[in-house]
């Protein structure tokens, strides 16, 4: 890769002028539409009420069943939920590039004095953090309201690292999205390679179900694989089932994901630039 | 009599446009492989870990888990149908905003039939429809039931009535993107809903979300109340006329989703878009 | 026969009002704009009206009024006898329309499954619609793309079966908004002798362009339309008449040629250097002739050009004037 190894060109101003510019197109690019936002702050919260539900049923069913209590496992749902709506892995970079590479604009993004995984990185920065603002922070403060306990974090620790080992979950998506993403630029299929990553998060991150309930063998084998990382691992430390030492390797854990992701997006994208095929004119 | 002839006309058309749809599908090649494969792999994926937790949750409301598999099932199979014919109505903003609604009103037939007819989405007959079926037979066997005739005959009813059921709901919500430019996060935001009905029997959340799904938004007639009308439940029901309730339910949806797409096909001419 | 009839045509818009984005979410504010504020038109049988403006003066939006895709807020339209926003469907038979930017076709359909399709959606009889096709076809040149998915045709043949596709059912009258953009020349041309044969078979054409060539060569008539209102109506030369008065003599003399130069009649006169000048002068006052005879006459000429102006010219200083009026170009939508 040409690119230095940080993410946004040098220079610290320039980087603060495009980490705004980008939150900015992030906050624009979602509120263009008084009627999406609103109908997307209403799913949000739907979905949470469903994950909530579901889990206050099966705790209801045999509490005997739970390594953690009624109130952390609804806990547990409900910032899934949250994080899978700020944390949206069907929206990102492989649908990005699929678009691009469709309408035949993605020769525009190349031009750019900026690479595109760079590019893509910011751009996906920005519509997360307006997510996170516009939509994670007022659905989740209304749990908090509503839920009290059973929303919250086991204590101020859990939350903050919770809230660390989540910007590296951020990171850990992007990069498995990107690698998506080029996978798709080789096949020219989103529609079925999305599928697949669907299902692989949904089966090894723990998001909707957590790792504890899987059979052994599915366990050891999420375990040894990035996803677990990605969405088991903070919401483990937010609901204080990991704690202290545990947590804190759990966190080491994601950063060697991290590193080793990062490497791979390297390879990947020196690998595919050279055969970006553009299709239409 | 005209009425009849422009039925007849109408229904000539679709047939020739389906046609053409047929021929312009490509359902082999890597691309369908690529995209059944993942289909079924997401579904296989789905249904093991909600059988993960049936297992370690015998009885959830109530309901075994080859009931729960079968609700599972059927939903999907209603979905495959819903999508096989209706997929693109998802896409009526689209449509709207790149102006091919425009070149469908400056044609002589009605632009509701050019739209619905405008593609055919034959790969969903071995995907969702296919796995969804595949599971109904699987768990029909796994329960036990026998196919007597008036199963097959419910079971029919049940599917064409939650296609009407599901077509009617998507055009009623992606039309209103005649107000509000976009629809498509309307439709995502019912997928939430649809997710917790195919996953779940609707007890399990309480019955006011039985109601809710009864008399609100009628997603229970898709699978939830088939099902008990399959299984011989039906006097757990409501009422129990309710499970066999769904193509009556699904015409009536079906004809909301058509009143709100004039509806906004008649503000789209006074104003533009 | 007036096939277009158009009286005091009215169209607004409502467009939310711009704010600062997360207050949008908020708020409510939309006002109205008006795209066409009370035009008249009239095009005949036979006849091919170009309808001309700048980016946003309203073209699109009167057309889509008399396609019957959007109801008039105000006026009274007739296209081939026919109120559109009340007949639509009947309308539908009657007309042709191209939307240069996007296609009629089906994407994944070869052009001549295509033109199958169009023949059931307007029940042409099967033996008319194998004569109006064979024709088409010679006319625009299609037998070389017909069994070819219309998603692989390059835009000028895709173009040409649009143009074919608006005409299999015989309208009366034919709607081209930018038929020949991004073509090029000898498509163009391909076009342009379409369209005259099709006005010769008595069709009545209204025709939006941002290409003064099309303009030129085919209309017999020409309307300006600026921010909604009709600014010009009259022929192309008429047009350069009001707009364009002026014609110009470009003079070389075979030797330095100091101090001023003296011809009578001359609106302006430039000098670019001591052995050239341009002369300018009005057609309607004095003919190139006499200048020319006046230059030669009087000084030592190496070499002399006369250029008239072109419809381009009028656009350009019209269209001009216009953007200076109004504080700069507003953004355009197609
Ligand atoms: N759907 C719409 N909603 C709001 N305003 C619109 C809409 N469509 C057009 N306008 C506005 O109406 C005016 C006229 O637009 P129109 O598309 O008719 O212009 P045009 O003459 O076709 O321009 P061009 O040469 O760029 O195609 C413009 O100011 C435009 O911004
Ligand atoms: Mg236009």
């Amino acid at each position: 890769m040409a690119d230095a190894p940080t993410l946004l060109p040098a220079g610290t101003a320039r980087r603060w002028d495009l980490a705004r510019a980008f939150l900015r197109y992030g906050l624009a690019n979602r509120t263009t539409y008084r009627a999406v936002y609103w109908a997307q702050l209403v799913n949000a919260v739907v979905k949470v009420a469903a994950i909530a539900l579901v889990w206050r049923a099966f705790h209801a069913v045999d509490p005997g069943q739970f390594p953690v209590g009624g109130d952390a496992m609804i806990a547990y749902g409900v910032v899934a939920a949250l994080g899978s709506v700020v944390l949206d892995w069907w929206s990102g970079p492989h649908h990005y590039l699929a678009r691009r590479i469709r309408l035949g604009t993605i020769t525009g993004d190349l031009l750019r004095p900026m690479s595109l995984p760079r590019q893509l990185f910011a751009i996906h920065a920005g519509e997360t953090c307006s997510a996170l603002l516009l939509l994670g922070v007022p659905v989740y403060l209304g749990a908090l309201a509503l839920l009290g306990r059973e929303a919250a974090p086991a204590g101020p620790a859990a939350g903050l690292l919770a809230l660390l080992s989540f910007a590296l979950s951020f990171a850990l998506l992007f990069c498995c999205s990107f690698l998506v993403g080029m996978i798709v630029l080789k096949t020219l299929n989103l529609l079925g390679v999305m599928h697949v990553y669907h299902g692989v998060i949904t089966l090894l991150s723990g998001f909707w179900i957590p790792l504890w309930f899987y059979p052994e063998p599915l366990r050891r084998i999420a375990e040894l694989l990035p996803f677990q990382s990605i969405f088991f691992t903070p919401l483990t430390i937010y609901i204080g089932h990991r704690r202290g030492a545990d947590a804190a390797v759990a966190i080491l854990q994601q950063a060697v994901w991290l590193c080793i992701l990062l490497v791979a997006v390297h390879l990947a994208w020196r690998f595919m630039r050279r055969r970006l095929v553009v299709q239409g004119g | 009599m005209t009425a009849i002839t422009a039925a007849r006309r109408n229904a000539r058309l679709y047939l020739r446009f389906l046609g053409a749809g047929f021929r312009s599908q490509t359902i082999y090649g890597f691309d369908s492989a690529l995209l059944l494969f993942a289909v079924v792999f997401l579904n296989v994926v789905d249904l093991s870990l909600l059988a993960v937790m049936l297992t370690r949750f015998e009885a959830l409301g109530g309901w075994t888990m080859w009931e729960v598999v079968l609700l599972y099932c059927m939903f999907l199979a209603v979905l495959g149908l819903q999508y096989l014919f209706t997929l693109h109505l998802n896409r009526i903003d689209e449509f709207i905003q790149d102006g091919t609604l425009d070149q469908m009103l400056v044609r002589p037939v009605s632009p509701l039939l050019q739209l619905v007819a405008r593609e055919f989405h034959l790969r969903n007959l071995f995907h969702h429809f296919g796995t969804g079926i595949v599971g109904v037979l699987i768990a029909m066997a796994g329960l036990g039931l026998a196919w007597t005739p008036e199963r097959v005959a419910i079971l029919a009813a049940s599917l064409v009535g939650g296609t009407l059921l599901l077509t009617g709901m998507v055009l009623a919500l992606a039309s209103l993107a005649f107000w509000t430019v976009r629809s498509q996060v309307f439709l995502f935001g019912t997928a939430e809903i649809q997710e917790a009905v195919q996953h779940y029997p609707a007890t399990v959340f309480g019955q006011w979300f039985v109601r809710a799904m009864t008399f609100l938004l009628p997603l229970a007639f898709v699978n939830y109340y088939p099902v008990m009308a399959l299984t011989g439940r039906a006097d757990e029901a409501m009422h129990p006329l309710l499970p066999y309730a769904s193509p009556l339910v699904g015409s009536a949806v079906l004809a909301v989703g058509v009143v709100v797409w004039r509806a906004g096909l008649r503000r789209y001419e006074s104003t533009g878009n | 026969m007036a096939l277009i009839e158009v009286d005091g045509l009215v169209k607004h818009y409502r467009v939310r009002k711009p704010g600062r984005s997360v207050r949008r979410l908020f708020t409510r504010h939309s006002e109205l704009k008006e795209a066409v504020r009370g035009i008249d038109l009239r095009v005949d049988a036979g006849e091919v009206v170009g309808y001309l403006g700048p980016n946003g003066a309203g073209k699109s939006t009167t057309i889509k009024c008399l396609c019957g895709i959007m109801a008039p807020d105000a006026g009274r339209i007739r296209v081939a006898g026919l109120d559109p926003s009340r007949r639509r469907l009947e309308l539908a038979r009657r007309i042709g329309v191209v939307f240069g930017q996007k296609t009629a076709l089906w994407w994944d359909l070869p052009v001549t499954e295509s033109f199958e399709l169009l023949r059931a959606i307007y029940d042409v009889p099967r033996e008319r619609h194998r004569r109006r096709l064979d024709e088409l076809t010679a006319l625009l040149g299609l037998d070389e793309f017909a069994h070819v998915p219309v998603r692989q045709l390059s835009l000028g043949q895709r173009v040409r079966s649009d143009l074919a596709a608006a005409l299999l059912h015989d309208p009366q009258v034919l709607f081209l908004d930018e038929p020949t953009i991004g073509l090029d020349a000898a498509a163009k041309s391909g076009v342009r002798r379409f369209v005259r044969e099709i006005r010769a078979r008595g069709v009545a054409v209204l025709l939006t362009t941002h290409d003064l060539g099309d303009i030129e060569e085919l209309c017999d008539r020409i309307v300006i339309l600026d921010r909604g209102s009709v600014l010009f109506e009259g022929s192309v030369d008429e047009a350069l008449g009001r707009y364009a008065p002026h014609s110009r003599v470009i003079v070389e003399f075979s030797r330095d040629v100091q101090g001023t130069i003296e011809v009578p009649f001359a609106d302006s006169l430039h000098r670019r250097d001591d052995r050239q000048a341009e002369i300018v002068f009005k057609r309607a006052e004095e003919t190139a002739a006499a200048v020319t005879r006046h230059l030669l006459d009087a000084y030592p000429v190496r070499d002399l050009r006369i250029t008239e102006p072109s419809i381009e010219d009028v656009v350009k200083s019209l269209y001009e004037e216009l953007g200076d009026r109004a504080g700069g170009a507003e953004p355009a939508r197609g």
